[in-house]
């Protein structure tokens, strides 16, 4: 490994953070959203789903250019295996570990979600749910690595915290809707096909 | 030793007066055959008799039994399903069967076990179904075979006897149909194929083993040969399951289970997604050539008969509603559609309605039509269409003039409890 | 080749309408009802919308 620093580099890690939180954030509200069937008269439905779909996309690209530049720059030593597998950083070792565990969780639902069409979609589905595991971990690792913060300057706990609001919002209508409506759009079906399931076999 | 002499009427029920113990069986139509010899010429024969009668199906799809049996030749070892489920409140068929002829039933099962090599049959039966039950138990338990048959007991339920729900439900305990969009397909249980059959197509096939294509044939007409089990309810004298040959008129059946009561108002054949035929259908033959003519099928074997005064949109209405019930809420079509027409229908049985009202339920027929994974949307759709078409009249009545007098007398459906979990 | 729909797997999200109003429309319930045969012309966005919907209830198949 060639030793390359330069405070660019380190910009380059701090920006591409903030701006894939930002992303992650509106990806997971969009994903809601989609789930949730929310939509406007004006806006069609499946534009919510091909936004969130693409934001989720773009959002990786960034945090992945966040982990690559943190690998590239010399100055911290975290190097590539550290990238993948979560405890291997001497520098930070668990707030570091708490980025590599969200980044491998968003990978996978990332992959799983581009081969959707060759798995199973319960497998999918269940996989998909690994974001709201990545989610409380990413934010932790924001909260404790994120060099800003810790140096008083609240500007980046700020967008922190309007990205963590916002989407708990989302997932509170979510609940709130799916309460609503079981499933389907217009009225809750008469009965449930749970219903058929043998007490026992 | 008594000899054995080929049953000329009844056939499935030629032992009715001698009990339905296997002792008697034997003595009355003797040994099964067997087609379990070493090479697939066992297999060969048998397929060579389903063909030669040729001995269609008794679940109502009508396919052939050999259709079945060619579907699966590549496969080896199927489980062998037997459908006892009657998800048809007006059938009891299963009933009589495991009364009168179980070892029949069981007959045909294990010669085509044998002949395909086949180490398993179930016998499915509705899990509220004790008498059904307690016949095949009995008539298990007087058989010392190699091949394991056991009693199954999915849910009770309109749609658990279709195809693709049972084996569901053998395969992973969800008694829910599939999306099958390729019919006929093929249906397995864990690794293994399975081929399904109704109960009394297992009956037949026993006898038809032991006394031939000729003998099958010697009943019944050139289209649908042989006998076959109509269930009668409704406004005859003696409701019940008759031994019924092809080709013979609804009047004589309406006469052989004791003649009408109120006079002859239609009928429903078929089951609960079968079709109406009107007042003057007597003299239609009962066969599958005929049927279809009329725009009717057998199904499994049902016929209701309406006393001539009672409305035929009121009991329409109550059969819809007893289907929307039955859905089992996968499809939305399904969900949502059936208590829209069962709606429609109520507001033009009950209520002074106009044009408007009419043309919406024939929108919804055509929004509901075809749009199920299984037939049970198809089935109410076609039920409400031959309704519409064979009682034109007694609708155009009730737009004219609102609800007829007939509407709250008592229906002669057998509407069981719709069952809520 | 046709577009088929899995009733079974189908939660109404309606997205297949939206983007496809000349092949599919949807009924009073927000379900789609497949109103034509997939040509040649159209298979780009049958393809589309096979991908776009959100329980992957659309597939084409070739008789």
């Amino acid at each position: 490994m060639i030793a390359v620093t330069s405070p660019w580099l380190w910009y380059g890690t701090r920006a591409t953070a903030v701006v894939g939180l930002v992303l992650l954030t509106a990806s997971a509200i969009l994903g809601i959203f989609t789930n949730a069937r929310l939509g406007w008269k004006l806006w069609p439905r499946w534009a919510t789903q091909e936004l969130h779909r693409r934001s989720s996309i773009l959002a990786l690209v960034f945090i992945t250019t966040h982990v690559a530049t943190t690998v590239f720059d010399s100055y911290v030593p975290v190097h590539l295996t550290s990238a993948v597998l979560p405890g291997t950083s001497p520098y930070e070792r668990w707030s570091v570990s708490l980025g590599t565990v969200a980044f491998d969780l968003l990978l996978t639902v990332l992959i799983s979600s581009l081969l959707r069409n060759r798995i199973k979609i319960e497998w999918w589905r269940a996989l998909h749910y690994l974001t709201y595991l990545a989610a409380p971990i990413a934010v932790l690792h924001v909260i404790l690595l994120g060099t800003d913060a810790k140096k008083g300057s609240h500007w980046l706990l700020l967008v922190l915290a309007i990205c963590v609001a916002s989407a708990a919002a989302a997932f509170v209508l979510r609940i709130l809707r799916s309460l609503k409506l079981r499933g389907h759009t217009t009225a809750p079906p008469q009965r449930s096909p749970e219903r058929l399931r043998p007490r026992s076999r | 030793m008594t000899t054995i002499t080929a049953p000329t009427f009844p056939r499935l029920f030629a032992g009715i007066d001698v009990g339905p113990s296997y002792r008697a069986h034997l003595n009355r139509f003797g040994d099964r055959p067997t087609f379990n010899d070493r090479k697939a010429e066992g297999l060969r024969t048998l397929h060579q008799l389903l063909d030669d009668a040729p001995l269609i199906g008794r679940g109502g799809g009508g396919i052939a039994a050999s259709l079945k049996l060619a579907f699966l030749s590549t496969s080896t070892k199927p489980v062998i399903v037997v459908n006892a489920m009657e998800g048809e409140p007006a059938s009891s068929k299963g009933v009589a069967l495991a009364m009168v002829a179980p070892h029949l039933v069981l007959d045909g099962a294990l010669m085509l076990a044998e002949a395909l090599k086949s180490s398993q049959i179930i016998i499915a039966i509705a899990d509220d179904d004790t008498r059904t039950t307690q016949g095949f138990q009995r008539a298990i338990g007087e058989r010392r075979e190699s091949i394991s048959m056991e009693i199954s007991h999915p849910p009770a339920h309109y749609v658990t006897g279709e195809e693709s729900a049972l084996v569901h439900w053998l395969d992973e305990g969800s008694a829910l149909p599939t999306f099958r969009p390729i019919k006929p397909s093929f249906v397995k249980i864990g690794r293994r194929a399975a081929l399904v059959h109704n109960l009394e197509t297992l009956a037949h096939l026993a006898l038809l083993a032991r006394f031939g294509a000729g003998w099958y044939r010697s009943r019944g007409t050139s289209s649908s040969p042989g006998t076959t089990l109509i269930t009668v309810s409704g406004a005859v004298q003696s409701p019940s399951t008759y031994e019924w040959t092809f080709g013979r008129t609804l009047g004589e059946l309406i006469e052989q289970a004791g003649g009408l009561v109120e006079g002859f108002g239609g009928a429903l054949i078929g089951g609960y997604g079968g079709t109406w035929v009107g007042g003057n259908a007597l003299s239609l033959p009962i066969d599958h050539a005929s049927l279809r003519s009329a725009g009717a099928t057998l199904g499994p074997g049902i016929v209701v008969v309406l006393p001539k005064a009672s409305c035929p949109v009121a009991e329409v209405t109550r059969v819809v509603e007893w289907m929307a019930n039955e859905s089992v809420g996968q499809c939305g079509p399904c969900v949502y559609g059936l208590p829209a027409l069962a709606k429609d229908l109520r507001t033009l049985g009950w209520s002074r309605s106009t044009r408007n009202q009419f043309d919406r339920l024939l929108h919804h027929l055509t929004e509901v039509d075809g749009r199920g994974a299984c037939r049970h949307p198809d089935g109410v759709v076609r039920l409400i269409r031959s309704c519409l078409s064979v009682f034109s009249a007694h609708f155009d009545e009730h737009l004219r003039s609102g609800p007829c007098a007939a509407v709250n007398a008592p229906t002669v459906m057998v509407l069981p409890k719709n069952r809520r979990r | 080749m046709r577009l088929v729909v899995n009733p079974i797997a189908c939660d109404a999200f309606g997205y297949c309408a939206e983007l496809a109003p000349e092949l599919i429309h949807l009924d009073e319930w927000g379900y789609p009802v497949i109103d034509r045969e997939v040509t040649r012309g159209l298979l780009p966005l049958a393809e589309e919308i096979v991908a776009a919907c959100p329980r992957r209830a659309l597939s084409i198949r070739n008789d």
